[in-house]
């Protein structure tokens, strides 16, 4: 039995839950991630343990670690307005919840720091997705991660060039492409979309066709993955993502290292193809500029 | 080739556990390749493509786990399957609602965790070979906090490590960091394209905080234990460290840090770096040989050039310019307020390396540096001897611990020892090190500021100034936080120099020329 | 060869932590997936210990023990004890005569016996006839005439004092897989009883009447049954409640529904049956002494294997523990003192007025029930003490020191994992758990009988005694190049 406080969460999902009938089921269970699937929606909640940062959807706990709180998939989930509760498993207060908004800054008016990003890329991103791991690659890895150069190569030359169905087809191709629980093409389009969602993004007007190509996929990846690009398209991405393009726009170099690093930390190579995803989406926005 | 699959229905495994699983299958015996990843379309296309998509698989929906493996032949394809399986699926005795299960041995801990892969052994010496030997047998790697393990057990458990392909760190390894992850006295630095192989454990720490600061990060943090380099070991733990750095893709410098080797060890060492394709900064604090380095390696006589060359190297700091070399100038400034009969340097020490490289430093202007950890014999102080003209301490050394915690975290040691020297008469300066990080105490500083305030009013109580050193080590991702512990110090009239090597040179130069 | 520490620059670090939980602590606040052992120095810090240890821990020593050990746990799951039948302990018992009398625990003169003991033996001395009363049998077994020998060494168990006579009607039961016999006697039902070191008149009235009634009934019965099969009922009585140590009330159950049907054909009266069944109504501890036979039966199969480091028999006659190892003599005892037992008393007793440790009916623990299968019997706690996630707690300790389970005895509440099987002298050395047994406490005198019960250990002193044994029998010198203990 796990009994714990929710410390904060995406303000939505509190003022749900504050409002109490809240019914789910257990989708998930990880050691520090809980997902929950809405009895009514469908959409995906997600319960984090203390240390995971702040994210759409997400309620993060006081508590270390789900390891051992006999929390099951299928298991039921109902929240009086309280407390969230599931079977004998797992009780949350949800009295002190702080409400977080993920924030994405205004464009700036001088130049994001692009070299800065492909330099954090090359020297502590981590390999096995868009950034190939160490030769020799097994077969299946050596051909995935050709594949996965190939579109995104592809989608960013047809973004560029503005030619967008073609850009549509070539991101079809990158969704669900992977190893990882989010595949690394999902991730790739995440940072991708966050760039275009910032406010004033000289790639804004890509949104539509990004919005189009994630909703068409719903079948074509995962059910958590989905839901992340989703939220993405959006505007709304986890706090340290938000943070780092706060830093960036203002050229904090202490907040951007900080933040980069929290990035990369994602999951095993999710941080990095978010952040490849990024440089993309900033590559794009240095040449539309020019 | 023959080809097993399996599909698990809505299994959702986190990336990073499905990354262990198939790098651990790519290396089961008989296994061509082997792979885990989602049903969806994309990853069967990819699968089609290689001729390796069966009606299972195709079958498989995009919450599914697919499980490929591509064996030599039928018979280890099965087995290989159903390793792969148990990988994922941890049988963990029904840990329900009742107490987390704890474990008597290492060898049950490790049957019901298959994940596992190293071993952290902190138990009394006289066992610690024994558990260190069942981890290296049971295929894990081994970090040996423990000392007073016999010389001939260590030589053991390195050879068993070596032919194993593991890491043997220790006995008498207090720092590591792998993958980012602190172990025992560490700190937390920024991850980077630096390694670190030591042989000292406050060098270690002092080196990677050093390159934190420059902008710099570690990619492993290699401990080999206190006596890696001795004639007896010969750096075979050192020597595979380097071998595994100049094959990791995410190391592109390597540093080395040890007090001196035994001579044919330092040879070996030099010997092996020379070879590397990676540039190889060599930090042997107090080495005295004047040879020119070979191409690709970097001789430092100090810890703080150490964490320069490597992060010019590294290109860490990119345009970003170097931080200036610390000054000297507040040593002449508190100089002016001594006494002439006040000629010596007392330095209380937590940790060892940072003892070391403040007394070479003395040494190299001065002769009569006393120290419990001196090589000279005549120079040998026992603990309960009294100071004598410039003496360092290294106050975590068996003869002043003799049981107690270490300094760095039980100060009463310090605390009585500061109050004797700021007693002596000829004592100019007292140098601390307040050393952070995980393992350490909660509040270094704190702990001896009434000792420091002590300290000043019974120096002044006889009418003289008493210049206080302090270095703190540290980064800005440290607890306590490494601002608030310098505010302190300065507060109580702590001068603060900036590293280790730093608080040595101030150290040296606040003493008169030719003090003896 | 650094390919091996390539893969874990790759991988995940998952650290098992053995020491200081400080840091423990600390990388699991980093987000590493720590485990956590509770170290303690083995065999308590004992050099000659970790030696035994060490030197049966070589490869190909160590591969023979394996295999042997996993032999022992074969042979101990799959005998089939079958109650076959009840005779006379002169009848049946090998090595019985008119003037020995049997005993619990390992060896022991009558001067040295405990109090309670010497309370069963006179009692039956006055039974038997050989005595008129009791100062007379006291005088009779100290005189030499009378030959004390253990249970154990005839094939018998013998619950608490455990003194087996001549007369006494006996479960007989036979391990139908590997053909051994094993033998008990009958549960006298009360607490002042014999087996206690109680011997007043109405002790040997009652002794009477079971030589006289309960025992030919059973035994003509047992004729009608032909035989029944006890491992059976065994498993049923852990997944109703029963530990089958200490707990039987639904072991009783089943064993009289077994028997029911057999005694109403016997010869005997109506009064006479109905006597039988009022008998074994009157405690539920009626079918305790079964299920230690049924324990014995299959032990003895598994003693007398080469290299084994299994324990065969775990048992105490109030003054000393002893254990018997399956590759050792079976005439060679590792002893050590007798231990408290701890747990809640009858009301007007008080703890010096306990009896230590006594009772062959560890052997019941030594098998994988009792104290291992403590999780089986949660309505034991009150009887015995503490709480029922301890109890629980308990069932879960002993899979460390043994080799394996039984898989046609179950424990429903810990995922229907079989009974801890093969309790290994190597590991309770290695991690100082002792085995947990529960018990009964008698009184330390002779003549009063049971006043509690409670949760005891062996002494580690066996288990120490043991190894070192196991050493000089089955290890051999250390290979070259591999360093010893500092």
């Amino acid at each position: 039995m796990l009994r714990a406080e929710a410390v904060s969460g995406d303000a939505g999902l509190v003022s749900r839950l504050h409002a109490g009938g809240f019914r789910a089921r257990v989708h998930s269970v990880f050691q520090r991630v809980v997902n929950l699937e809405c009895a009514t929606t469908g959409r995906l909640y997600t319960l984090a343990c203390a240390g995971v940062d702040n994210a759409p959807s997400t309620l993060v706990l006081d508590a270390r670690t789900f390891g051992n709180s006999g929390v099951r998939p299928g298991a039921r989930v109902e929240c009086d307005g309280r407390t969230l509760v599931s079977e004998s498993a797992l009780a949350v207060s949800l009295a002190r919840a702080k409400p977080w908004v993920a924030t994405l800054p205004e464009w700036p008016s001088g130049d994001m720091p692009v070299l800065w990003l492909r330099e954090l890329i090359d020297r502590c991103g981590t390999r096995g997705g868009i950034k190939r791991g160490p030769a020799p690659e097994p077969p299946y890895e050596a051909h995935l991660t050709r594949r996965i150069g190939d579109a995104t190569s592809s989608l960013k030359a047809a973004l560029q060039a503005g030619e967008l169905s073609a850009a549509y087809e070539h991101g079809t191709r990158l969704i669900g492409l992977g190893r990882g629980l989010t595949p690394a093409g999902d991730d790739y389009l995440v940072g991708l979309s966050t760039i275009c969602s910032v406010p004033g993004s000289p790639v804004g007007r890509l949104r539509p066709v990004m919005a189009r190509l994630v909703r068409d996929s719903a079948d074509r990846t995962n059910d958590i993955s989905h839901a992340a690009m989703a939220h993405a398209i959006e505007g709304r991405v986890r706090e340290s993502i938000a943070e780092l393009v706060d830093a960036m726009a203002r050229d904090d170099d202490a907040g951007m290292q900080r933040w980069g690093e929290q990035v990369i930390g994602i999951g095993a190579t999710s941080g990095t193809d978010i952040l490849a995803g990024m440089l993309a989406g900033l590559e794009l926005s240095e040449a539309e500029r020019n | 080739m023959p080809i097993r699959t399996l599909v698990k229905k809505n299994t959702y495994v986190d990336s990073v556990s499905l990354m262990t699983v198939s790098s651990r299958a790519n290396e089961l015996v008989g296994v061509h390749q082997a792979f885990a990843a989602m049903g969806t379309p994309m990853n069967k296309e990819v699968l089609r493509d290689l001729s390796l998509l069966t009606e299972d698989l195709e079958q498989a929906d995009t919450g599914d786990l697919m499980l490929v493996i591509d064996t030599a032949d039928a018979e280890r394809s099965d087995g290989a399957l159903e390793e792969l399986e148990a990988l994922l699926e941890h049988k963990r005795p029904a840990a329900g609602p009742h107490e987390e299960t704890t474990y008597k041995t290492f060898s049950s801990a490790v049957a019901a965790n298959a994940e596992a892969n190293l071993a952290v052994i902190s138990v009394n010496g006289a066992y610690a070979a024994r558990e260190a030997r069942q981890a290296l047998e049971a295929g894990l790697h081994v970090l040996l906090f423990s000392d007073n393990v016999a010389i001939e057990d260590e030589l053991a458990l390195k050879r068993l490590a070596h032919d194993k392909g593991l890491l043997m760190m220790g006995p008498d390894c207090g720092t590591a960091i792998i993958n980012g992850v602190a172990l025992c006295f560490a700190n937390a630095v920024r991850r980077g394209n630096i390694a670190l192989a030591g042989a000292s454990g406050t060098g270690s720490q002092e080196v990677s905080v050093r390159i934190d600061a420059l902008g710099g990060g570690i990619s492993q943090l290699i401990g080999t234990g206190g006596r890696d380099l001795s004639e007896e070991v010969g750096g075979l733990m050192m020597l595979d460290a380097m071998r595994a750095l100049e094959a990791d893709p995410d190391t592109a410098v390597v540093v080395l840090v040890s007090k001196p080797p035994a001579a044919s060890v330092e040879a070996a060492m030099i010997a092996e770096a020379a070879r590397m394709e990676k540039p190889v900064v060599v930090c042997f604090l107090g080495r005295s040989d004047a040879a020119p380095a070979p191409p690709g390696v970097t001789f430092t006589h100090t810890t703080d050039a150490a964490a320069r060359a490597a992060t010019r190297l590294a290109g860490a700091s990119g345009d970003r310019p170097q931080p200036p070399e610390p000054d000297l100038a507040i040593a002449e400034a508190a100089r002016t307020r001594l006494h002439r009969e006040q000629r010596y340097i007392r330095g209380l020490f937590c940790g060892g390396t940072l003892c070391d490289e403040a007394m070479y430093l003395a040494l190299e202007r001065h002769a009569d540096v006393y120290s419990n950890i001196q090589k000279d014999p005549d120079r040998r102080l026992a603990a309960q001897a009294p100071s004598r003209a410039h003496t360092f301490l290294d106050l975590g050394d068996d003869d002043f611990t003799n049981g107690r915690p270490h300094p760095m975290i039980d100060p009463s040691t310090r605390i009585a020892r500061l109050r004797q020297e700021a007693e002596d008469p000829e004592v100019a300066v007292i140098a601390m090190d307040f050393i952070l990080g995980y393992g350490s105490h909660d509040d270094p500083v704190g702990a001896m500021l009434p000792a420091i305030a002590d300290a000043r009013e019974r120096a002044a109580a006889r009418g003289r100034h008493l210049e206080i050193l302090g270095y703190v080590l540290g980064t800005e991702r440290d607890r306590p936080r490494i601002g608030e512990q310098i505010d302190k110090l300065r507060e109580a009239g702590v001068s603060i120099a900036e590293s280790s090597t730093h608080l040595g040179l101030l150290a040296r130069e606040l003493v008169a020329e030719g003090s003896a | 060869m650094s390919g091996g520490i390539g893969s874990l620059f790759s991988s995940s670090v998952n650290p098992v932590n053995v020491g200081l939980e400080m840091f423990a602590d600390d990388m699991a606040a980093q987000g590493a997936n720590v485990t956590r052992v509770e170290w303690s120095p083995p065999g308590g810090g004992r050099v000659e210990v970790i030696r035994a240890l060490d030197a049966l821990d070589q490869p190909d020593v160590a591969a023979r023990i394996e295999a042997a050990n996993r032999e022992a746990v074969d042979r101990i799951v799959s005998a089939r004890p079958m109650l076959v039948g009840f005779d006379r302990a002169i009848d049946v018992v090998p090595g019985m005569t008119k003037t020995t009398l049997l005993h619990s625990g390992p060896p022991i003169a009558w001067e040295r016996m405990a109090g309670a003991m010497q309370g069963g033996v006179t009692g039956a001395l006055v039974f038997e006839g050989l005595a008129r009363d009791l100062d007379e049998a006291a005088e009779l077994a100290a005189s030499g005439d009378i030959t004390f020998s253990p249970c154990h060494e005839h094939g018998c168990v013998g619950s608490m004092a455990g003194v087996t006579s001549a007369s006494m009607f006996m479960h007989v039961v036979e391990n139908r897989t590997h053909g051994n016999l094993a033998y008990t006697n009958l549960s006298e039902q009360m607490a002042k009883i014999l087996r206690m070191g109680a011997n007043d008149e109405s002790v040997i009235a009652r002794l009477n009447w079971m030589r006289d009634v309960l025992g030919p009934i059973l035994s003509e019965a047992m004729r009608h049954a032909g035989e029944i099969d006890l491992r059976l009922l065994l498993s049923q009585a852990l997944h109703m409640g029963d530990e089958c140590h200490n707990r039987n009330t639904a072991g009783t159950a089943l064993l009289v529904q077994a028997l029911a049907p057999h005694i109403l054909k016997t010869s005997f009266s109506t009064e006479d049956k109905v006597a039988v069944f009022d008998f074994i109504a009157s405690s539920d501890y009626f079918s305790g002494p079964t299920w230690m036979v049924l324990c014995k039966a299959a032990l003895d199969a598994a003693h007398g294997i080469e290299d084994s480091t299994v324990v065969t028999t775990m048992t105490r006659n109030g003054v000393e523990f002893g254990i018997r190892v399956s590759s050792q003599p079976s005439d060679r005892w590792f002893t050590g003192p007798a231990q408290e037992v701890v747990g809640p008393m009858f009301a007007g007793y008080k703890l010096e007025d306990k009896g230590l440790d006594i009772g062959d009916s560890a052997i019941t623990e030594t098998y994988g029930l009792g104290g291992f299968a403590l999780a089986c019997a949660p309505a034991i706690v009150p009887m015995v003490g503490g709480t029922v996630e301890q109890a629980v707690g308990y069932s879960r300790a002993m899979t460390e020191i043994t080799t394996g389970e039984n898989p046609n005895v179950t424990m429903p509440l810990l995922d229907f994992q079989g009974i801890s099987t093969g309790i290994d002298v190597r590991k309770v050395a290695a991690t100082n758990v002792l085995p947990v047994i529960t018990t009964a406490i008698a009184h330390k005198d002779a003549g009063v009988g049971m006043i509690g019960a409670g949760i005891t250990n062996p002494p580690v002193e066996c288990f120490h005694q043991a190894l070192v044994a196991l050493e000089s029998d089955i290890g051999s010198t250390p290979a070259p190049g591999r360093a010893g203990v500092a």
